[in-house]
């Protein structure tokens, strides 16, 4: 199979390779360009979590003391970022859900290209899309008053704790949407992400719980990650470090925690595309 | 059967391809050879396998049973290989509507490695060739039925395949995009040798554009070959009659002049073997025997009759809402066993059936 170039060269079209950044790029565009086009699939995931981080720190401020550092808003903007992280990562499972519906998603299993680039271009919509919610609750965190300690590595465990989770969430969707392939499978999705949430120190911490919610959510991995999350805000709940700053103690069972999330929902994934087609 | 082919000059080839959805059989042991450089009608009702077929053989379904090569390539253990080679129009055309004509064939050659310098000239070219250059920057949402399916076509077009499938391409299309569209088959075929595997319901557009054709009915093949030889293998015209008294005795009548053929219902069919000369007698005859004849008509054999006398039903004008495996996929049947895939009540493992269709369709 060849063509001829501009330049009336034959090109081999038989052995040209399928660039996976072209794709990946190309991919994320889309996805951009989605948002630009119709902003209504992508503003509630932008407004619900600044939408938690008023009420939750107005409803519960009045306890601050439970927070460790007397103020509500340091405890709940971390875990309205997470969350909305985790809203940029199951879009991408909706709006995949949909191209599966309408048979655009035919056109990328059509192309010789690894399987694995789909997901990577997919997780790179939705690292781009938790960048934006990130920035957006934080700047508005910062205008009602909170505070960052931690100075600049508190805010970057919290980015890292956030496109974390916008990928976890992201290979969640997917793995659920390969093998379902409808929107119906969308209150799944969701169920998925408020249980691993708000089964963790999302609203309070560990101390403040009780019975089998406490057990809960000391073996959920999400509370690690809700840890190094917050590290940069609030003291640390479970190993305070000698004075306040964002300690290893606090980062590395959150990354860990991603990390393994990560691996064994990008197990599932995978498993769900190679279903797909031969 | 006609027309048959080995499988060793075949661009694409088929042996005992089975698809099944749980109990249900929707491909039931599918042979099929494709010469390179034809045009192929892959012809049969809603809900016969063709679509499935079709996914098999464009690597977007795993067949259950059987192997098929595509382009010189497994469509299992070589998809990739296969993918690079074929280019696919599907039954709905798979466009993002939020989209724009340049900025989907632009995807399109990333999604085939070609380089961005050959992409614009191309898909410039593919554009003004399916004459949609004018609204190429416009969202594909604002496009009509006839423009998505012609942009769907340039866009399997960008990767120059050797081997291009359009199922159903024209379904629901108005009488000018369905020309339109059969024009550029033509060309593709004949200017640039590209072998068409087409999928279709519509008898009239595998007579007009396939050089042999295959008639698949509940996942079988049940007939192959040429068009003119097919209809030349039914003999006889095709003499439909409508009577105002008891069919029976009309039928009784008619018997003497031939054996009877499937038609629609409400309706006398025989075939005439004498030709249009016996036209005179069979109307005397019937006259004779007080039958008074509202409607006649004498047709010579069509696919549709090909289709009738293998399944002993027509396809013309069929009843939509039969079994349908081949329907869009709202819950696609990808996954392995799905049996979403296929409506309640169809299976491809039974026999074809032999009836008359019931809903009423008047000959003109």
């Amino acid at each position: 199979m060849t063509a001829v170039d501009d330049a009336g060269g034959r090109v081999d079209l038989g052995t040209a390779r399928t660039g996976s950044m072209a794709i990946v790029r190309m991919m994320v565009g889309r996805n951009v360009r989605g948002i630009r086009r119709q902003p209504a699939t992508f503003i509630p995931t932008l407004v619900m979590p600044i939408f938690f981080v008023i009420t939750f720190s107005g409803a519960f401020g009045f306890a601050g003391r439970v927070f460790g550092n007397g103020n509500a808003l340091s405890w709940y903007a971390p875990m309205a970022i997470i969350q909305g992280a985790a809203f940029a990562g199951v879009t991408i499972g909706f709006s995949t859900a949909r191209d599966f519906e309408t048979g655009f998603f035919d056109r990328f299993l059509l192309a010789p290209m690894s399987r694995l680039t789909l997901i990577g271009g997919a997780l790179g919509a939705a690292v781009l899309r938790s960048v934006f919610t990130t920035t957006a609750v934080l700047v508005v965190a910062t205008i009602g008053g909170v505070a960052v300690p931690g100075g600049a590595l508190g805010v970057l465990s919290l980015y890292l704790a956030a496109l974390g989770v916008s990928i976890a969430a992201a290979l969640w969707g997917l793995g659920l949407v390969y093998r379902v392939q409808s929107t119906n499978v969308g209150p799944i999705i969701q169920v998925g992400i408020f249980v691993s949430i708000f089964l963790s120190t999302a609203q309070v911490p560990i101390a403040a719980m009780s019975g089998w919610l406490a057990s809960v959510a000391r073996v959920n991995p999400m509370t690690n990650i809700l840890r190094m999350a917050r590290a940069g805000f609030v003291p640390d709940q479970i190993a305070p470090p000698a004075g306040f700053g964002v300690g290893w103690s606090e980062m590395w069972p959150g990354l860990v925690a991603l990390a393994g999330t990560i691996v064994v929902l990008g197990l599932f994934a995978i498993r769900g595309m190679r279903r797909l087609t031969p | 059967m006609t027309g048959d082919t080995g499988q060793g000059d075949a661009i694409i080839s088929a042996t005992g391809l089975v698809r099944r959805f749980g109990d249900l059989v929707a491909v039931d042991g599918v042979d099929l050879a494709v010469r390179r450089g034809e045009v192929f009608g892959f012809l049969g009702p809603n809900g016969a396998g063709k679509s499935t077929t079709v996914r098999m053989l464009t690597t977007l379904l795993r067949p259950s049973g059987g192997t098929a090569r595509v382009a010189g390539h497994d469509v299992v253990s070589e998809a990739g290989e296969v993918r690079r080679r074929i280019g696919v129009a599907l039954q709905d055309a798979a466009i993002d509507p939020l989209m724009t004509g340049t900025e989907l064939v632009r995807l399109q050659a990333v999604l085939f490695g070609i380089p961005n310098s050959i992409a614009q000239k191309r898909g410039a070219d593919l554009l003004d060739r399916v004459g949609l250059t004018a609204a190429a920057d416009r969202r594909v949402g604002t496009y009509s039925g006839g423009m998505r399916r012609r942009l769907d076509l340039a866009l399997s077009l960008v990767h120059e395949p050797e081997v291009l499938f359009l199922d159903e391409p024209t379904t629901g299309l108005d009488p000018m995009s369905r020309m339109a569209l059969w024009e550029e088959v033509r060309y593709l075929n004949r200017e640039r040798g590209t072998t068409v595997l087409l999928t279709t319901q519509y008898l009239e557009e595998a007579d007009q554009l396939a050089g042999r054709i295959a008639i698949i009915d509940h996942g079988r093949i049940v007939k192959k070959g040429v068009p003119r030889a097919l209809k030349d293998e039914v003999g006889s015209p095709t003499l439909m009659i409508e009577v105002d008294a008891d069919q029976r005795v009309a039928a009784e009548v008619l018997a003497r002049y031939g054996t009877e053929r499937t038609v629609d219902s409400g309706m006398l069919g025989i075939g005439l073997e004498g030709g249009a000369q016996q036209l005179t007698s069979v109307v005397r005859a019937l006259d004779d025997a007080g039958i008074t004849v509202v409607h006649m008509e004498l047709n010579a054999p069509t696919l549709d009759d090909v289709f009738a006398e293998a399944t002993g039903r027509r396809l013309e004008g069929a009843d939509e809402t039969e079994s349908d495996v081949d329907a869009p996929p709202p819950t696609p049947d990808r996954t392995e066993d799905d049996p979403s895939a296929v409506t309640e009540g169809q299976s491809g493992d039974e026999p074809p059936r032999r009836r008359r269709r019931s809903a009423p369709l008047r000959a003109s």
